[in-house]
């Protein structure tokens, strides 16, 4: 009996207990029945923020090597605070006066003014996920991340003294801690506000991103992972609501790829990975607009030995900073980036990408962590180096790692519009010794450039010559580069390097579609000579592609011209196949030609009948012309051109064109007419010799060529 | 009497005498490209050609004045293959145009000229492009320079050779520019056509860009300084010894040592100075050169480079 009453006596409190935990304030954290947002957020918010919040002293903590130890060193004193042996195999955290690291099979607390050793868990399968700590109170994550079988450890300490240990069975994120109060992110959506005793106070639900990493800035508690939200009042009306939030908007692919914010259900990797040379740096900043932003509207970049300074979508470049060895951690401060090498210099560097101050560690980090907020940065008398040396310098940086890098470098030139940076681009489009990737992204680059460029013209001004050492300057892109810009300047040079045999086949379709864009119709006549030339003569693919691509530049430049060229070659049984199909392509494209003045059909669409073709004076001036002209024949052929086009839309071969050898004597006396397709010389023979040629001066005969149309 | 068709027999005549490969006496290169090694073969190749075409053109003309009815075109006499020539070269069909192109060789250049000009400009398969080049060359004229010029930058390297070669042939006066412009070309062989042409066209001018070729290994370029310099240029060019390699300047100092206007101090200076050099390089350049003397060397440069090559072997 009294066994049943104890047993009820259990059960009771079971379910009273689960009733608590489901839905009241002060219940075990995490749990899933847990509320969100209310005005539990709003006091729990007032409660943090009621704390004061100065600025926590700027140290840099980090993993030694050689011998393998954790330090932690005094930015404002500049004076390193520990080294102690520590075989860790994490970037350690700063949570408040405590540092917290990952060392072989445990997590260890020390203290960060000397290092001693307060406490030390099992990581018993988990990670170290993050710290962060208020100078009272310190949170610490443990996971085993992933998303499977997950298992967590929040550890609070009040002081060096564990005030809370929870295990949960689902992902912790990093916690921030201010005013007393953990933000610990869960379940990728969540953010509990948590207590010293582990009491979960508030929750906050997000929808548009991920909750994995939650950090404190200026007093402000903000989270995210692709971005990152302020927690306040405004949260819980979403991005689309007014909720404080910026989002990590890439235009351009930076190179590494790096987070902006770790995702914490991926295990870190170790100390040595080389992920820990590439990193973003950032701080958030509110803009006058009142919309989250970056602070000084930067975002920083680290890449082994470059530090890139970026605008925050990462297409324009406020300044790129190389240092002598690997940089191994970046913070941004206000006005500037804190870098970290692996030579244990640290220098902070300014607004305009110069050097404020260096001081060195005295050891060799493998990763750093630096927490501050302002540094003083002295000013600097010296001028940067322009933009555009910067960059170059960076795209030209020997450093086999840095190739993503230096491409990149190359890519952000395309953004200055100085003429330098073309000139830049040129070299490096025309660097054989440039890796391909570097290489290519410059000549990409340089072909997307919209400004007239006077080092363009030079660049396409250069012919290649053995003598002289020099080979074809890049020209597709310098093309596409004229062509973007709409530099007509640039016609002559591109047509010289059409008719060029030194410049590669491949580049001659770039030519002529930037020759067909700017339009200068005198360019018509070369680019007709060139489609005339060696339409008979292509004897591969990419030559019959040239030449149509020539064709379409050319009815572009100068339609009439173009069908003169192209009737002829539509017909020409010694052009490849898929010449002549391009050339009646073209022309099917270009459509019926218009009928001449004066003749039959102009005069019938005009509606004079009287204007007969018999009316159509032959031109012939005062005495007879020394030799006949490609205006005598059309003259003396226009009054029966509708009859010969007529002829040819009755060939049996339906041709698009006939093509007309007439010889013609010295007194204007047809002696021959040959005709291509041989089938309409029955027809045009007669008209032909009824046309009335003029006799020319000194009595030469003429050989002539004349093309009809359907 | 039937009527003999003039344009028939002038293409089958021209055909059958430019198409036969084994003509010993006249090795038309338009027939055996691949038995002419050097231009000057072919040169002499088609000379030959052009000689047999005009004598068997002339045997026709005379068959059609003394058998064919008379006919408009035979009232034109020996014009009426121009008309003709250029009625063919319109044709769709190859071999019509393949005998216009080498008829048109027989005819008066001023006349053909343009009409090969602008069939050539109007766009040739390559086969006939090639038997357009060779009429050029054999119609020798230098009116066919603004076209060769053109064609020295055709996009085909083998075009190119064979425009430099006749100009060259042709001794346009624009042809040193060119072939100068062609020493540069990023083609081997175009550069080695250009280096022989400027030696064949006496270009002194040329000197100073034939000397850069030389210290780039531009083949022919030696051969062409050793027939350009004058007596003056003798002394900088041996300068060159020790400098290049003797390899290099082997076909210059055999063209120096053959030519009667180089002192022969010079020439013995030379052979001393490459035999000084020693080793297996100065070897084989002086046995390569003795070799290559022409008969007419005098006796003292012929006994100057006899004792080299023994004092080469002895060591």
């Amino acid at each position: 009996m009294r066994a049943q009453r104890a047993m009820r006596t259990w059960l009771l409190a079971l379910t009273l207990g689960s009733a608590s935990a489901g839905g009241c304030a002060g219940s075990a954290p995490f749990s899933a029945s847990f509320p969100n947002g209310g005005e539990r957020v709003d006091q729990a918010l007032a409660r943090a923020n009621a704390a004061p919040h100065g600025p926590a002293s700027a140290v840099v903590v980090g993993v030694a090597d050689a011998p393998r130890s954790l330090f932690a060193y005094d930015l404002s004193a500049r004076r390193m605070l520990f080294r102690v042996p520590a075989e860790a195999h994490g970037v350690p955290s700063i949570a408040g006066e405590l540092v917290v690291a990952s060392e072989t099979t445990k997590v260890t607390v020390r203290r960060l003014r000397d290092g001693v050793l307060v406490q030390e868990f099992p990581l018993d399968g988990m990670h170290l996920i993050g710290a962060d700590g208020d100078g009272t109170l310190s949170a610490i994550v443990l996971s085993t991340g992933g998303t499977m079988n997950v298992r967590s450890r929040l550890l609070l300490l009040s002081g060096e003294r564990v005030s809370a240990d929870r295990s949960v069975t689902r992902g912790l994120g990093a916690p921030a801690v201010r005013g007393g109060v953990a933000f610990v992110p869960h379940q990728r959506v969540h953010v509990s506000l948590v207590d010293a005793r582990g009491e979960e106070l508030a929750r906050v639900r997000i929808r548009e991103d991920v909750a994995s990493r939650a950090f404190v800035h200026g007093g402000q508690v903000y989270f995210g992972q692709r971005g990152f939200y302020r927690l306040d009042g405004e949260l819980d009306r979403g991005i689309q609501g007014g909720a404080h939030y910026w989002k990590l908007d890439l235009k351009t692919k930076l190179p590494g790829a790096p987070p902006l914010l770790a995702d914490s259900t991926v295990a870190p990797a170790p100390i040595e990975s080389a992920l820990h040379r590439v990193a973003l740096g950032f701080a958030p900043a509110m803009a006058e607009s009142g919309q989250l932003a970056l602070q000084d509207d930067t975002l920083y970049l680290a890449f082994y030995k470059q530090l890139f300074a970026l605008s925050p979508d990462g297409t324009v470049a406020r300044w790129v900073y190389e240092t002598a060895s690997d940089v191994v951690g970046v913070h941004a401060v206000a006005g500037g980036l804190l870098a970290v090498e692996s030579s244990g210099l640290l220098t902070a560097i300014d607004a305009q990408g110069r050097a404020a101050f260096s001081a060195e560690l005295g050891l060799q980090p493998i990763a750093a962590k630096v927490r501050a907020e302002r540094i003083a940065l002295a000013t600097q008398d010296a001028e940067p180096a322009p933009l555009t040396t910067q960059l170059e310098r960076a795209a030209q940086n020997p450093d086999t790692r840095l190739v993503p890098a230096r491409a990149f470098a190359a890519q952000l030139l395309g953004g200055v519009e100085s003429d330098d940076a073309a000139r830049v681009l040129i070299a490096l489009c025309d660097a054989e010794n440039a890796p391909g990737r570097v290489r290519e992204q410059a000549c990409t680059t340089l072909s997307q450039r919209r400004y007239v460029s006077d080092a363009v013209l030079a660049a396409l001004r250069v012919r290649a010559n053995f003598l002289e050492g020099r080979r074809a300057p890049p020209l597709t892109p310098l093309a596409r580069a004229a062509l973007q810009a709409g530099d007509r300047r640039a016609a002559p040079e591109l047509l010289a390097h059409l008719a060029d045999p030194a410049t590669p086949s491949e580049d001659l379709p770039a030519l002529l579609r930037a020759v067909a864009g700017l339009g200068d119709a005198s360019s018509a006549e070369s680019v007709s000579a060139f489609v005339r030339l060696y339409h008979a003569d292509a004897g591969d693919e990419q030559l019959e592609e040239t030449l149509t691509v020539a064709m379409e530049a050319l009815i572009k430049l100068d339609a009439g011209r173009a069908r003169g060229v192209l009737e002829p070659l539509a017909n020409d049984q010694f052009a490849r196949v898929g010449v002549r199909t391009a050339a009646q392509r073209k022309l099917d494209e270009l459509g019926p030609a218009a009928p001449e003045e004066g003749s039959e059909l102009a005069s019938e669409a005009a509606g004079h009948p009287d204007a007969s073709p018999a009316a159509v004076p032959v031109a012939v001036e005062s005495g007879p012309p020394a030799h006949l002209t490609t205006q005598h024949l059309d003259d003396a052929l226009s009054a029966v051109r509708p009859k010969l086009s007529r002829c040819v839309r009755e060939a049996p071969e339906h041709p698009a064109s006939a093509r007309l050898v007439l010889v013609i004597g010295g007194e204007g006396e047809v002696l021959d007419v040959r005709a291509l397709p041989e089938s309409v010389k029955g027809c045009v023979d007669p008209l032909v010799r009824s046309a009335q040629f003029p006799a020319t001066k000194y009595g030469r005969r003429a050989v002539m060529s004349y093309s009809v149309s359907r | 009497m039937r009527a003999i068709n003039f344009r028939v027999v002038l293409r089958l005549l021209a055909r059958a005498t430019l198409r036969v490969d084994a003509v010993p006496a006249a090795p038309s290169c338009l027939a055996c490209h691949a038995r002419c090694t050097t231009p000057r073969d072919r040169v002499t190749g088609l000379r030959h050609a052009r000689i047999a075409v005009g004598g068997v053109a002339l045997l026709a003309l005379a068959a059609g004045t003394a058998h064919a009815a008379p006919t408009k075109a035979s009232r034109a006499g020996g014009q009426a293959s121009l008309e003709e020539v250029a009625v063919m070269l319109s044709s769709a069909d190859e071999d019509e145009v393949r005998t216009a192109l080498e008829t048109a060789a027989t005819l008066p250049a001023a006349d053909v000229l343009p009409m090969l000009d602008e069939r050539v400009r109007a766009g040739l398969p390559r086969v006939l492009l090639d038997v357009a080049i060779d009429s050029l060359m054999l119609l020798d004229d230098r009116g066919s320079a603004p076209l060769l010029s053109d064609l020295s930058r055709h996009r085909r390297p083998e075009v190119r050779v064979r425009a430099i070669e006749v100009m060259a042939h042709v001794k346009a006066p624009s042809a040193e520019q060119v072939l100068t412009d062609a020493l540069g070309d990023q083609a081997p062989a175009v550069r080695k056509a250009a280096a022989d042409a400027l030696g064949e066209l006496g270009s002194h001018s040329a000197l100073p860009v034939l000397e850069r070729a030389l210290a780039l290994g531009v083949d022919g370029a030696a051969r062409a300084l050793g027939r350009l310099a004058k007596p003056d240029d003798v002394s900088r060019l041996l300068a060159q010894i020790g400098k290049l390699p003797t390899a290099t300047l082997s076909p210059m100092l055999a063209v120096l040592l053959s030519r009667r206007d180089v002192p022969e101090p010079d020439k013995l200076r030379a052979i001393a100075t490459v035999s000084a050099l020693g080793g297996e390089e100065s070897q084989t350049a002086l046995t390569e050169l003795e070799a290559q003397l022409a008969p007419e060397t005098p006796a003292r440069v012929k006994k100057a480079i006899a004792a080299a090559v023994q004092k080469g072997k002895a060591e």
